[in-house]
C-alpha cells in the first residue's frame, strides 16, 4: 500500500492486480458527509461581522440535530469501513491454498481440502448465510407426463415442434426457420454420407413443416378460383388426370392472374378420391362436390393462404367454397432411395380384417408393386391409399435383403399394374378429419402394449392385432423427380429423383419414424433435402427461386449471417473481395445483372429497374423460344442484321404466351405485356467444361465476342477434357482458328499460357450474366457443379453471339475446304465442336474464370 | 520480517470559538436577537436556534488545506530535515469537517515531530484553532474504534445536558442519534 501512497486510484484498467489494488482502495476508504457542509456545527454566529463581535461569546450555539447527525454518520462511516475493508481482505480457507492445491467444488465440501484448512472451513460454511431458493424436483416429478408435457410447451415458446422434435433434436442439428425448429443436419454424418445413404439406401426426412390446406366445394369452383392463380402453361387442377384423385399433382403457384410474374411457391395439390357411385355414372366429375388438399412450404405458407382468399373472394366464390387450414393434423415423410419401397413394405403391415374391406385393390396394387426397386417405373404422382396395423405391434422391423431377381409372373404382374394404373386405390379415410381425431384419441397407449408382450410367452414374439388395435389410414405417394418433360431422354437417373412421401395421421409420427429409423432408414434435415435437390439437378424452393418472398428473406438472411462472420475476421486475416473486384460476395445482384443484360442488348442505361420487378421465366417452351429468337437473330446472314432488341424479344415472348394460353381465363395478362423480358431470369445449371469449381454466389459472365474463338479453341485442344470426352490423341483435328501448320505442340503450349492470361482476366461487369444460387461440389457428378439463374435478355444475346460464330466458322471452313478439295466441303466440314452456350463462372474466392456450359433447369 | 511501521493520529481541531468541553448551550432569549440581527437567515425550527446547516458562510475545510498546514508547520518548526523526514509516509487516512475529526498515518519514528507540528498550528485558513491529539495507535482499526467512542460519548453528554436543561425534544432526538449509532455498532458486532 504504500507504494501507492501517492498514486490515484486509477481506472479499474489493467492487469488483475491493479483492479485488485482499487478494489482494496474502495473497501478500505471511509466515507464523508456531503451534505452542505457547516464549517464547524458549533459556530459564533456572525463571526465576520463587525456588528455582532461585541456580543460574539454570549450568542454562541450549538445544533444539537446537526451536531448529533454528523457525530453518528460518523460513527456509521467508521464501522462501515471497518468492515468493508476486514471484508476485502477476507480469503476462505479454500483460496488460501496455493493454485495447484486447489480443488474443485473445495467450497462445497470441505473434506476436499486439507485437514489443517477443515476446522476454519467449517466454521466459515457455519456462518454462512443461509441459500435461498427452491429445491429443484427429483427425477420422478420432472418426468412425469404432464410436467413433461407442460416443460415441452414452454421450451416451444414462439417455434412450433414437429412431432419427431425430441428425436430429431437428440441426433440433429436444429434451426429455427420458418416459424418451426427444424432439423438442419444429422450430428454425425456429413453431406457425403447423406449421399451415399440417398445413393444407395433410404433417407427419410420428416417434412410434415409443411402447411395444408384444405378446400371443399364443388370441383368446378375450385379449379377456376386455381386457375387464376396457377401457371397457365401447364394443366389445371381441374384436368382429367388430377381431378379424381389418382395423382398429386405439383405446379407454380402465382398471384391472382400476374403469370408470369410475381411467383409465391411451387405446391401441391391432391384431391379426394370418392368411392364410384353406380347411380349417377353420366355425371360429370367437375360438378361434384370435392375436398382438395394443397401443401405449401412453410417460407410461403401464409402468403399462399392470404392470396387465395383473396382470390376467392375477387371470383365472388366465398360462400361456395370452404378454405379450413388443417396444417397440424397430418404427417408427411419423404423417402428417397432405392430401398425406400423395400421399408416401407417391411413397416407397412395391411391391415387385414373386415375394416379394410374398401382398402382391397389399394392393398392387392401395394403388394404387386412393392417389390420393386424403385417408385421412379410407377407412373409420376401416383396415390396409394392403405390400411395399416400400428407397427408398434411389430416393431421392430427389418427390411427384406435386396432381392436378385423378381419372378417372372410378378413382375408382369406388376407390369400390368403400371401400364394400367387402377382407378380405385386412392380412397382413404385420412380425408376424414372426425376419423382422424378418433384414431388419435383411440391410440393404444405404450404401456398396454408392454402388459401385452409381457404375456407372451416367449419374449420378442411380435403382437398380433385385436379388434382394437388402431388401424392407421394413410396415403402413399409416389413422389415424382423433375416433371416429366424435362427428365433427359431414356430417364436419366430418375432412380435417384423419385421417392415416395408417406402422409399420416397426426399422432402417429413417432411409430413410424421409429419403425423406419430401426428397419435401416437414415434421417435427413433441411441440408440434405437441399443437396438433394442439387444432386440431381432440381431446383429447390426457396434457394433457388430468385425474387419469391421466401427467397428473399433466406437470401437477406444468408447475406447478413456473412457479411457478420466476415467481419469478425481480422482485416489482414481475411479474403479481400474488394481487391479482387467481387462486389457482392454475399448475395446475388440481381438488378445489376438484369442492368447488364439490358446493355448488352443496347437498350441502354435501365434506371427505373426495380427489385421487385424482376421474375423468373421457367416455362420450357417460353425458354426456347427466347433461345430461338437469339439463334434467329444471330443465323441471319450479315447482310440483313436483325439484331436482337428489347422489343423484338418482348414481343417474342408475348407471342408465344399467346400461343401457350389458350383459355381465356387470364385476359389481363395479353393486354399488356406487363411482364418485360428485360425483368426475366432463367434459370440454369452450371456444368464446368474444364477445371473450375464454384460456390454460392459464384458469377457467371458471357464470353465477349472478341474471346469466343480463343475459348472454343481451347475447348477442342484438351481433348480427353471435353464433354464429349474425346481421348488426348484424337484431338488431331485442326483447332479451327486457322492455323495450317503442323506444330501443334508448340502452339498448344503457346495457347496455354495465353489462356491462363485470358482466365485470369477479370470479366468487365457489363458481360454479368447472373449467379449461382446454389454450387458446391456434386458427388453424382464428380465435380464442382453450380444452380443459378441468368437474365433472360442476356441468354438471348449469349445464344445469338453463339450462332453467329458458329456460321462463319462454317462459312469458313466451308470456304477453305472449297478451295483445297472441290466437294469434300459437303461432307465433313469441321462443324464447331463445342458445347452450346458456353459462359465464364468465377467463384467469389477466385481469381480465375472457368470455362462453362449452362443447361436450363427446371 | 521487515515492513513499514506506521502509527495512525487521532485528532481534532477545536477552533478557538468552540467552547470548552461543548458547554455552551444557548438561552432562548439570545436566540431572538441573533434572529433579529440576520433578517436574511432563515432559521430552522430547532429550539437551539440558528443550525449550521442556514449558516454555511465559510467554506469547509478540505484535506489539502489541512495537509498544506501541516506540512507548513513541519517546515516552520522542524526544518528541511523535517519536511524531508515526514515526507514520504504522511497521509491523512480520514478528515470530517462536520466533526472536525481526522485520522493521520505517519512512520512510526517520525510521529512525534508530527505531534509535534500539530500542536504548533495555531489556524487554520484564518480560523484560530488548536489541534488535539485524542489518540494515537499502530493500527488504524483502534484510531477508528476509539473515534467512535470519542463521537457516542459527545453525544450522551449532551444527551445528559439536555436532560438538566429539562429540554425534552433535544433529550428524544439525541437519545435516537445514540441508539441509531448503537445499532450500527451492534449489527457491524466489532
Amino acid at each position: 500500500m504504500d507504494r501507492n501512497n501517492n498514486k490515484r486510484p486509477g481506472p479499474p484498467a489493467g492487469s488483475g492486480k491493479d483492479k485488485k489494488r482499487v478494489k482494496m482502495q474502495q473497501a478500505r476508504s471511509i466515507q464523508i458527509q456531503n451534505t452542505p457542509s457547516p464549517s464547524s456545527s458549533i459556530h459564533s454566529t456572525p463571526a465576520a461581522s463587525p456588528s455582532g463581535s461585541s456580543n460574539a461569546k454570549s450568542t454562541r450555539t450549538l445544533d444539537v440535530v446537526s451536531f448529533a447527525e454528523a457525530r453518528a454518520f460518523e460513527i456509521n462511516a467508521l464501522h462501515k469501513a471497518m468492515e468493508s475493508s476486514r471484508n476485502a481482505a477476507a480469503q476462505r480457507a479454500f483460496q488460501s491454498l496455493p493454485r495447484n492445491l486447489r480443488r474443485r467444488a473445495a467450497s462445497h465440501n470441505i473434506k476436499r481440502l486439507p485437514i489443517r484448512l477443515r476446522d476454519r472451513a467449517k466454521r466459515e460454511v457455519e456462518s454462512d448465510p443461509v441459500k435461498k431458493g427452491k429445491k429443484p424436483d427429483n427425477r420422478y416429478k420432472r418426468r412425469r407426463p404432464g410436467t413433461l408435457a407442460e416443460e415441452y410447451l414452454r421450451r416451444q415458446g414462439t417455434k412450433r415442434w414437429l412431432e419427431t422434435h425430441i428425436w430429431h433434436a437428440k441426433r440433429m442439428k436444429m434451426v429455427e426457420i420458418w416459424g418451426y425448429k427444424l432439423a438442419e443436419h444429422s450430428n454425425e454424418h456429413g453431406i457425403k454420407s447423406a449421399y451415399k445413404s440417398s445413393h444407395h439406401q433410404c433417407i427419410i426426412q420428416d417434412s410434415s413443416y409443411n402447411g395444408c390446406l384444405e378446400i371443399t366445394g364443388t370441383k368446378k369452383d375450385i379449379s377456376d378460383i386455381f386457375n387464376h392463380m396457377l401457371d397457365p402453361t401447364m394443366p389445371t387442377i381441374g384436368s382429367t388426370r388430377y381431378i379424381t384423385g389418382k395423382r398429386q399433382y405439383t405446379t407454380f403457384l402465382y398471384e391472382p392472374d400476374s403469370f408470369p410474374k410475381n411467383l409465391i411457391a411451387p405446391v401441391t395439390f391432391l384431391w379426394k378420391q370418392e368411392p364410384p357411385s353406380e347411380s349417377a355414372m353420366e355425371v360429370d366429375e367437375l360438378s361434384k362436390q370435392g375436398q382438395l388438399w394443397i401443401w405449401i412450404h412453410p417460407s410461403a405458407f401464409e402468403a399462399t393462404k392470404a392470396t387465395i382468399q383473396e382470390t376467392v373472394l375477387k371470383t365472388n366464390k366465398a360462400g361456395l367454397v370452404n378454405i379450413r387450414d388443417i396444417e397440424n393434423s397430418l404427417v408427411m415423410f419423404d423417402f428417397t432411395g432405392p430401398r425406400s419401397t423395400a421399408l416401407l413394405k417391411a413397416v407397412l403391415h395391411l391391415c387385414q380384417s373386415d375394416a379394410a374391406s374398401s382398402y382391397q385393390e389399394a392393398h392387392k396394387t401395394w403388394e404387386t408393386i412393392c417389390n420393386m426397386r424403385s417408385s421412379s417405373s410407377l407412373p409420376p404422382g401416383i396415390v396409394l391409399g392403405l390400411l395399416v396395423e400400428d407397427p408398434r405391434l411389430t416393431f421392430p422391423h427389418k427390411a427384406e435383403a435386396r432381392p436378385a431377381s423378381i419372378p417372372s409372373q410378378e413382375s408382369r404382374k406388376a407390369q400390368e399394374i403400371i401400364t394400367q394404373w387402377p382407378e380405385n386405390v386412392a380412397r382413404s379415410s385420412i380425408w376424414e378429419a372426425e376419423g382422424r381425431e378418433q384414431l388419435l384419441s383411440t391410440m393404444t397407449p405404450e404401456s398396454k402394449l408392454n402388459e401385452r408382450r409381457a404375456q407372451n410367452l416367449v419374449p420378442g414374439t411380435k403382437l398380433l392385432p385385436t379388434v382394437s388395435d388402431s388401424k392407421v389410414p394413410l396415403l402413399l405417394i409416389q413422389r415424382e423427380g423433375k416433371p416429366q418433360i424435362q427428365r433427359a431422354p431414356g430417364g436419366g437417373n430418375s432412380e435417384f429423383e423419385c421417392g415416395w412421401t408417406l402422409v399420416l395421421p397426426k399422432g402417429w409420427a413417432m411409430p413410424f419414424w421409429k419403425s423406419m429409423i430401426f428397419a435401416g432408414a437414415r434421417p435427413g434435415g433441411l441440408r440434405e433435402r437441399r443437396s438433394f435437390h442439387f444432386e440431381t439437378h432440381q431446383s429447390c424452393f426457396p434457394y433457388d427461386f430468385p425474387n419469391t418472398a421466401a427467397y428473399i428473406d433466406y437470401a437477406g438472411e444468408t447475406k447478413k449471417a456473412g457479411e457478420q462472420k466476415y467481419g469478425r475476421i481480422p482485416v489482414a486475416k481475411r479474403f479481400n473481395y474488394e481487391k479482387m473486384g467481387v462486389e457482392d460476395p454475399f448475395g446475388a445482384a440481381w438488378v445489376k445483372a438484369l442492368k447488364a443484360g439490358v446493355m448488352m442488348l443496347g437498350g441502354g442505361e435501365r434506371e427505373d429497374l426495380k427489385e421487385e420487378d424482376i421474375w423468373l421465366l421457367q416455362t420450357p417452351k417460353m425458354i426456347a423460344a427466347l433461345m430461338d429468337a437469339g439463334k434467329a437473330a444471330g443465323g441471319s446472314s450479315r447482310e440483313m442484321v436483325s439484331r436482337l432488341t428489347l422489343e423484338s424479344l418482348n414481343l417474342v415472348m408475348a407471342d408465344c404466351l399467346q400461343g401457350l394460353v389458350k383459355t381465356a381465363l387470364t385476359p389481363s395478362l395479353m393486354k399488356e405485356p406487363s411482364a418485360r423480358i428485360d425483368e426475366a431470369l432463367v434459370r440454369v445449371g452450371v456444368d464446368f467444361l474444364d477445371r473450375g469449381t464454384t460456390g454460392m454466389n459464384g458469377m457467371i459472365y458471357a464470353i465477349p465476342e472478341d474471346q469466343y474463338r480463343v475459348w472454343a479453341a481451347r475447348v477442342q485442344m484438351k481433348g480427353k477434357r471435353t464433354v464429349e470426352g474425346r481421348p488426348r490423341k484424337e484431338k488431331k483435328a485442326k483447332s479451327w482458328v486457322d492455323s495450317d501448320s503442323d506444330e501443334e505442340m508448340d502452339e498448344a503450349e503457346e495457347d496455354e499460357s495465353t489462356m491462363d492470361e485470358l482466365e485470369m482476366r477479370r470479366p468487365a461487369g457489363t458481360t454479368l450474366l447472373g449467379y449461382v444460387t446454389t454450387g458446391q461440389y456434386c458427388y453424382s457428378e464428380g465435380k464442382s457443379y453450380g444452380i443459378g439463374c441468368v437474365t433472360a435478355t442476356g441468354l438471348a444475346r449469349m445464344v445469338e453471339l453463339e450462332t453467329k460464330q458458329r456460321l462463319e466458322h462454317s462459312l469458313s471452313s466451308q470456304g477453305s475446304s472449297n478451295g483445297s478439295g472441290g466437294k469434300a466441303g459437303a461432307g465433313p466440314s469441321t462443324p464447331l465442336k463445342v458445347p452450346r452456350m458456353m459462359v465464364l463462372v468465377r467463384s467469389v474466392r477466385s481469381k480465375a474464370s472457368r470455362l462453362a456450359k449452362l443447361t436450363i433447369v427446371s | 520480517m521487515v515492513r513499514f511501521k506506521n502509527r495512525y493520529l487521532l485528532f481534532e481541531i477545536v477552533y478557538a470559538d468552540t467552547p470548552l468541553g461543548w458547554t455552551s448551550i444557548p438561552a432562548s432569549a439570545s436566540l431572538a436577537l441573533t434572529n433579529a440581527s440576520q433578517p436574511g437567515d432563515i432559521a430552522d425550527q430547532s429550539p437551539f436556534g440558528d443550525t449550521g446547516r442556514n449558516n454555511c458562510r465559510l467554506p469547509p475545510l478540505a484535506n489539502k488545506d489541512l495537509l498544506f498546514a501541516l506540512k507548513d508547520s513541519i517546515a516552520e518548526n522542524f526544518g528541511d530535515y523535517g519536511a524531508g523526514l515526514t515526507q514520504r509516509p504522511l497521509t491523512l487516512k480520514y478528515f470530517s469537517p462536520h466533526t472536525n475529526v481526522g485520522i493521520l498515518r505517519i512512520s512510526r519514528e517520525e510521529m512525534h515531530i508530527v505531534w509535534g507540528a500539530l500542536t504548533f498550528i495555531n489556524q487554520l485558513k484564518g480560523r484560530p484553532c488548536i489541534i488535539k491529539v485524542i489518540h494515537t495507535s499502530g493500527t488504524i482499526k483502534k484510531c477508528q474504534l476509539t473515534t467512535i467512542k470519542y463521537d457516542r460519548d459527545r453525544i450522551m453528554f449532551l444527551r445528559n445536558q439536555a436532560q438538566l436543561l429539562k429540554d425534552s425534544q433535544a433529550y428524544t432526538q439525541l437519545g435516537l442519534a445514540y441508539k441509531e449509532s448503537s445499532d450500527e455498532v451492534n449489527s457491524l458486532e466489532i
